[in-house]
């Protein structure tokens, strides 16, 4: 099985600009991307629609870590997946050139937080990305239950096609 | 020494990037044609071929790879398309699809790009919006030669990038609900349209073009909306005046909520994943069959004492 | 005409209906509906799109082809909501109508 995330240039950016931006406290910033999905086979293709920031106050003031987004931001994410029947992506920034990895205490998060959205909209995946300056990596549960695969291939969409593969 | 050598100003991975992509070509006319002889050229390693007709007569004045012989064997325009890849390249990913595009959307959905060769706006519309769907970037190419009276011709044409999320084909103005409207009235019959093969060597030429600086990094900058006209008159591809008025227009046609397919559902897909596997690992597991041959044989040496 | 309104009368008819967009404009989804084809009830997935499309006022689009049944001709194939689709050439439709109304007088193509 492949699990392919596409997303426009255009979007792509949107989202740098955004975590790019500074916050008063937080090191880092946090947003959400929906995304509709289609099948090949057996064969995922996430396919990213929008980009939602988490607002500045919807951060909490944890020093020991880069960021920490608070209930309502969770809150407004899981309203998002119900009201819209999308999938939706954690996202954030480690910066710097290369592959990026999910640091532990992300990992820790997202095994807390992303399986709630299957409660809210089980018919759709839901997942996070970190980004580096120039790349993507992706973690996704097709299963509230079960734990994540690994986002396998990224396709940033423009002129010209930026393609890359994580397996 | 590499048979790519030539090519090596396209971008120190260009080899890589163009023999690893997947290229979706709907029609394998006259213009698909060439498109497809020039892809096999290139490099591009991986096609889905789609068309459902085979090669007639009054296809031999422009289809490209297409011989006399074809006329006798009936031989498909996928067949010929895939013949003329397999010429080109050692071990090209193929699958060719001997039917309608709609029969063929689980394997177009996995292109990097589609390209249009069709005969119809309604079958444009409908391809360039799967196309939009799966944010695949979509071709397009279209060729006409125009009676003007008094036995004068105008061969025109275009060539459209609908990127999405930049403008489309109705943004272009090339799909209307009026044109739409004239061709369902005939029922879709495109007729036998005049076609010819250098106008479609241009346009389709072009078409490689754009597909190479959409996979490789030769070009620095290159557009992601283009809108070419040809006049075959004059000789001239040049750019519509869309193509600067449009430039950072957001497409209204396909809005991004309409992005993936809206029937999706990921507990359906884990079942026909499992379903796939527990298929997958019945087929491994079954024994062996055993030839005809074998048993014959092996009787035969029993009885031998062998 | 008001899309809500219109998708809850035929949610009404048919609880499973869903509402769904392409190009955006409202689209119907209508799972294994049944209606009368010929001398015979059959059951399919229906999909009406009450706004202009392939050349056509409003169209219905059947999940099978019903070649010869009823009046309806020149059935074609098409790729709406990223699924395959057929229609047949069913001109006496108009927009102006409640989509109740609209789905009776496409039906009567197959009638």
């Amino acid at each position: 099985m492949t699990i392919q995330f596409k997303i426009t240039r255009h979007l792509l950016e949107e989202v740098r600009r955004d975590l790019a931006r500074p916050h008063r406290y937080a090191h880092e910033r946090v947003g959400f991307i929906s995304s509709g999905l289609s099948s090949a086979e057996e064969n995922l293709l996430v396919l990213a629609r929008t980009y939602r920031a988490v607002a500045d106050g919807d951060y909490l003031h944890d020093p020991s870590v880069g960021a920490m987004i608070g209930p309502d931001a969770i809150r407004k994410a899981l309203q998002w997946a119900l009201s819209e029947g999308v999938a939706v992506f954690h996202v954030h920034t480690h910066g710097g050139i290369g592959r990026p990895g999910f640091s532990n205490i992300d990992l820790r998060e997202q095994a807390k937080f992303v399986p709630n959205f299957f409660q809210i909209a089980p018919q759709c995946p839901h997942g996070a990305l970190v980004l580096s300056n120039n790349s993507v990596h992706g973690h996704i549960w097709l299963d509230g239950d079960k734990s994540f695969e690994i986002v396998t291939g990224f396709v940033e969409v423009g002129a010209p096609l930026n393609i890359w593969s994580t397996s | 020494m590499n048979r790519f050598d030539r090519q090596s100003f396209l971008g120190m991975d260009s080899e890589f990037k163009l023999g690893a992509a997947t290229l979706g070509l709907v029609g394998l006319g006259g213009g698909g044609s060439h498109i497809v002889q020039q892809s096999g050229h290139l490099g591009i390693g991986g096609y889905v071929l789609v068309d459902p007709d085979h090669s007639t007569e009054t296809n031999t004045n422009r289809l490209v790879g297409g011989t006399l012989a074809d006329l006798e064997s009936l031989t498909a325009k996928v067949a010929i398309a895939e013949r003329l890849i397999r010429g080109l390249q050692e071990r090209p990913r193929i699958t060719p699809v001997r039917d309608t595009w709609h029969n063929a959307t689980a394997k177009l959905k996995r292109c990097e790009i589609i390209v249009g060769a069709v005969d119809s706006f309604k079958e444009r519309e409908e391809l360039e919006r799967f196309a939009r769907r799966h944010l695949i970037p979509y071709i397009d190419i279209g060729m006409d030669i125009h009676e003007l009276g008094g036995k004068k011709y105008l061969i025109g044409g275009q060539v459209i990038l609908s990127m999405p999320g930049k403008p489309c084909l109705r943004c272009c103005g090339l799909i209307t609900e009026e044109r739409l409207a004239m061709e369902a009235n005939k029922y879709g019959a495109a007729g036998s349209r005049p076609q010819v093969v250098w106008s479609n060597g241009v346009l389709a030429s072009t078409v490689v073009g754009l597909i190479t600086q959409l996979l490789t990094p030769w070009f620095n900058n290159p557009p992601d909306f283009v809108y070419l006209d040809y006049d075959g008159n004059r000789g001239t591809l040049t750019p519509n005046d869309r193509m600067e008025l449009l430039r950072n227009k957001i497409c209204p046609h396909h809005p991004p909520e309409e992005t993936g397919d809206p029937l999706f559902d990921v507990r359906e897909f884990n079942r026909h994943v499992a379903d796939l596997a527990l298929n997958k690992s019945k087929f491994s597991s079954a024994p062996p069959a055993t030839s005809l041959w074998k048993t014959i044989w092996a009787g035969i040496a029993r009885a031998l004492g062998l | 005409m008001d899309a809500r309104a219109e998708f809850a009368a035929i949610q009404a008819l048919h609880p499973s209906a869903s509402l769904h967009s392409e190009g955006g404009n409202p689209v119907v989804l209508l799972p294994n509906f049944k209606f009368r084809a010929g001398d015979k009830t059959v059951a399919m997935a229906l999909l009406l799109h009450p706004s202009p499309h392939s050349g056509y006022v409003t169209r219905l689009f059947f999940e099978q082809k019903l070649e010869g049944v009823g009046q309806s001709q020149n059935w074609t194939e098409h790729t709406v909501l990223s699924r395959k689709w057929w229609a047949p050439s069913w001109k006496e439709v108009v927009a102006e109508q409640s989509w109740i109304s609209m789905l009776g007088a496409h039906l009567r193509a197959v009638a």
